[in-house]
């Protein structure tokens, strides 16, 4: 038989095809020892811009697509997520470019493995097969695990990517387990194909209601559990983010989620009406869980490193009220939820490495005592990411929640909605300490600050126009995600 | 022999392996486990696929070794730069614990 | 049952995984450890014969036991087999740990005896083909190709990861 190569259109990968060559452009010019590592950090960033145009390029030609034989999606819905994705992908390489400095250490594989974590996440979000949201996710996790444990030199840099990977096979098998039982009793791992034999006609089907089918989404969602920290699967972000280096704890805690919870959109938002509504109360209880054991926790903690891994925990909760509402409105306002939320999580961290002095990073909250007067920009920057962490208007945190909640009210979960309200309560308590201790508390010793870096204060800068303008103007963004679900609806 | 054993079998394989990860300590033989886990994976596609009738799920299966392979390139590479660590940073602990 | 020459194979590749699978995780050397590794791997490689995947069972003897148990016996010579994760310290989390694997079984075994979808070999009389020809077309003509070229990168990473992670030291 001769090979016959598949007929593709390449256009329609050009985001993918961007990031796909961005990084044998930086494989090969980390050779040269003459440029400088700096210049590794902005072709990312270029290369990562392009890909992003690309997208919104896409996007907005409405494409609605899908190549290799319907196992890639190019529609609003993945596009959509590119964008979260490729602009966290550009933030934290801002971020990075200042914090890594130029030090003698080689960056190019630094850079690398941002790029080849972020084509599996692009990947996750537009497998229409459950083969390629696996392979996308392990191409994301196997770069993770190796940036967690980047700082060689430091023992808590490699015991966090040690225990990042040992968590994180172990849910990839999980989850692969999932995959084979769903495998078995649908007889396709295509994701459409999947949902559409949940039902005949207006009646379920048999294999709504197969144990087999049921123990295999069950084994998915333990998977997904652990990729996106959601309680009682969370026990490894606050140690994962606590020992890796701040910029890449900023990254799992952004594009990861997003993309984990991009392949649990896909297949749930679409599936849970169709199972029994036992499947929509264990969605329910998770949400639950998550935000509540996360919010409580985060309380208790004085390292801010590992506050903003609870608060982390605790906004995978709000997302998954969103996917517990399982209507149309539930699942645009999850998107665009998360896209609000890896803005404002990357500037928090991006702060804190803004708050380095000589000695290192300043991790304790009370080392920010009195920050709001000697160092009025650091200390503007924090109080507006801390605001809109905890959802208070004019920011964009509130106008998330506000989708998020509102979603949930027309799915008439009023508990979660309860819920919700109170733990955003809770959540104001410790944010706010952290801004009252900028501004009332006195410090208790002088710290040496480093001078600001330009590439973090541009990202920041960048960060907080994002949050302010999706703030006041939400419909530039809702209107997207809105009409990325219509799209898959028809 | 009906399919069902095997499928049977792949469960054993894969609690084996759950129970390992879980009650384990040494990085490695959890890495193990975690192999055990994916195996057991493995035998239910094959079996599925057997059971379908079509080479699909054999596919899978293929495409999980390379995953697997990756996997494990990495994680010995972690897992060897954190006993250096505790080798020449902490030498007592290494010492106190059993394997 | 009948009890014929092919399913007291059967029995035995199956009684061999499960019994190296528990050495696995019982033994306490972990050279030992490794060795049942890889009577688990060659079970399973047995199994896929059966279940007429001969290419698959080639590639787990060549993949699996001549690349990964390697490797991994590589990492007990370089650790000296000694290198304990500080987490799941508790007693407690033994009997949790047992208490959920035991549950999870439970489950699994509930719900494949409970699935009649289920065919029986000895009936449909199919001679064993060879499946390579098939898994090669699959991959390069017809629906495979995207993951397949995902796998390569996935291999990428691997090589730029594990060379980053064990590179020599620069010493400041």
């Amino acid at each position: 038989m001769p090979l016959e190569i598949p007929d593709i259109n390449w256009s329609l990968l050009m985001p993918q095809l961007v990031i796909v060559s961005t990084l044998l452009i930086v494989l090969v010019f980390d050779m040269f020892d003459a440029i400088s590592k700096k210049t590794l950090g902005w072709m990312t960033i270029v290369g990562a811009g392009i890909a992003l145009w690309s997208s919104i390029d896409l996007l907005q030609a409405g494409t609605d697509q899908t190549q290799f034989n319907e196992m890639f999606r190019i529609d609003s819905y993945s596009l959509f997520f590119n964008i979260i994705f490729l602009v966290s992908t550009i933030l934290v390489a801002l971020v990075s470019i200042s914090y890594l400095g130029s030090g003698d250490k080689k960056q190019g594989p630094y850079y690398l493995l941002i790029l080849l974590a972020t084509l599996g996440m692009m990947l996750m979000a537009a497998g229409n097969e459950l083969i390629i949201v696996f392979l996308g996710l392990e191409l994301m996790s196997l770069s993770l695990y190796v940036l967690a444990s980047y700082f060689r030199e430091s023992p808590a840099s490699s015991e966090a990517g040690m225990k990042y990977l040992l968590l994180g096979a172990f849910a990839s098998a999980f989850f692969l387990y999932g995959i084979a039982l769903v495998y078995g009793a649908a007889g396709t791992t295509n994701i459409p194909e999947i949902i559409s034999k949940l039902s005949v006609g207006d009646q379920l089907s048999l294999l709504s209601e197969s144990p087999l089918f049921l123990a295999g989404i069950f084994l998915l969602i333990v998977g997904f559990g652990f990729k996106v920290a959601i309680v009682p699967f969370h026990q490894w972000a606050p140690d994962v983010y606590e020992g890796a280096p701040t910029t890449i704890a900023a990254f799992i805690s952004a594009g990861p989620k997003a993309a984990g919870f991009a392949a649990f959109l896909t297949i749930f938002v679409d599936a849970l009406p169709k199972l029994p509504t036992q499947a929509t109360g264990v969605i329910v209880l998770l949400a639950m869980l998550t935000m509540t054991v996360g919010n409580v926790i985060a309380i208790a903690q004085t390292n801010i490193k590992r506050m903003l891994a609870y608060s982390s925990i605790a906004h995978a909760g709000y997302v998954m009220i969103g996917l517990a509402a399982a209507n149309p409105d539930g699942k645009s306002s999850a998107m665009l939820y998360l896209f609000i939320y890896c803005v404002m999580n990357i500037g928090a961290f991006g702060v804190v490495i803004m708050a380095r002095t000589a000695d290192g990073e300043n991790l304790m909250i009370s080392d920010y005592a009195g920050l709001g007067f000697r160092k009025p920009l650091l200390a503007m920057f924090m109080t507006l990411m801390l605001l809109s962490l905890a959802g208070f208007p004019p920011t964009a945190g509130f106008v998330g929640k506000l989708y998020v909640f509102k979603s949930a009210v027309e799915a008439r979960h009023y508990w979660l909605v309860i819920f919700g309200a109170i733990n955003t309560a809770i959540s104001a308590f410790y944010y706010l300490r952290v801004v009252v201790t900028m501004y009332m508390r006195e410090p208790e010793e002088e710290l040496e600050f480093k001078p600001y870096p330009p590439t973090l204060v541009i990202g920041l800068v960048l960060a907080a126009i994002g949050i302010l303008l999706i703030g006041i103007l939400p419909s530039l963004l809702l209107d997207q995600a809105q009409s990325a679900v219509q799209s898959a609806l028809l | 022999m009906a399919l069902q054993y095997y499928l049977i079998l792949s469960a054993l394989l894969f609690t084996i392996g759950v129970i390992g990860v879980l009650v384990r300590r040494n990085a490695i033989i959890i890495f193990m486990c975690i192999e055990l886990m994916l195996n057991a994976a493995n035998l239910a596609f094959v079996a599925i696929s057997r059971n379908l009738g079509t080479a699909e799920g054999q596919l899978f299966v293929f495409f999980v070794m390379a995953v697997a392979a990756a996997e494990v390139a990495i994680g010995l590479a972690i897992i060897v730069s954190v006993f250096k660590h505790r080798e020449t940073i902490n030498v007592d602990e290494v010492n106190s614990l059993k394997g | 049952m009948e009890f014929t020459l092919k399913t007291f194979i059967f029995y035995g590749f199956a009684l061999m995984t499960i019994a190296s699978a528990l050495a696995v995780v019982t033994v306490r050397n972990i050279v030992h450890a490794a060795f049942a590794l890889m009577v688990t791997l060659f079970g399973v490689a047995g199994l896929y014969v059966f279940l007429q995947a001969d290419f698959l069972a080639a590639t787990q003897v060549i993949v699996y036991v001549g690349g990964i148990l390697v490797l991994i016996l590589f990492g007990v010579m370089m650790t000296s087999g000694r290198l304990e994760m500080r987490i799941h310290i508790e007693r407690g989390q033994l009997l949790l740990g047992g208490g959920i694997s035991l549950a999870l079984l439970m489950l699994l075994l509930t719900v494949i005896a409970n699935t009649p979808i289920w065919k029986n070999l000895t009936d449909d009389g199919t001679q064993l083909a060879p499946t390579t020809e098939r898994i090669g077309q699959l991959i390069l003509n017809e629906k495979f190709l995207l993951p397949f070229e995902v796998v390569s990168v996935l291999l990428l990473v691997a090589l730029i990861g594990a060379a980053l992670i064990s590179r020599k030291e620069v010493r400041d």
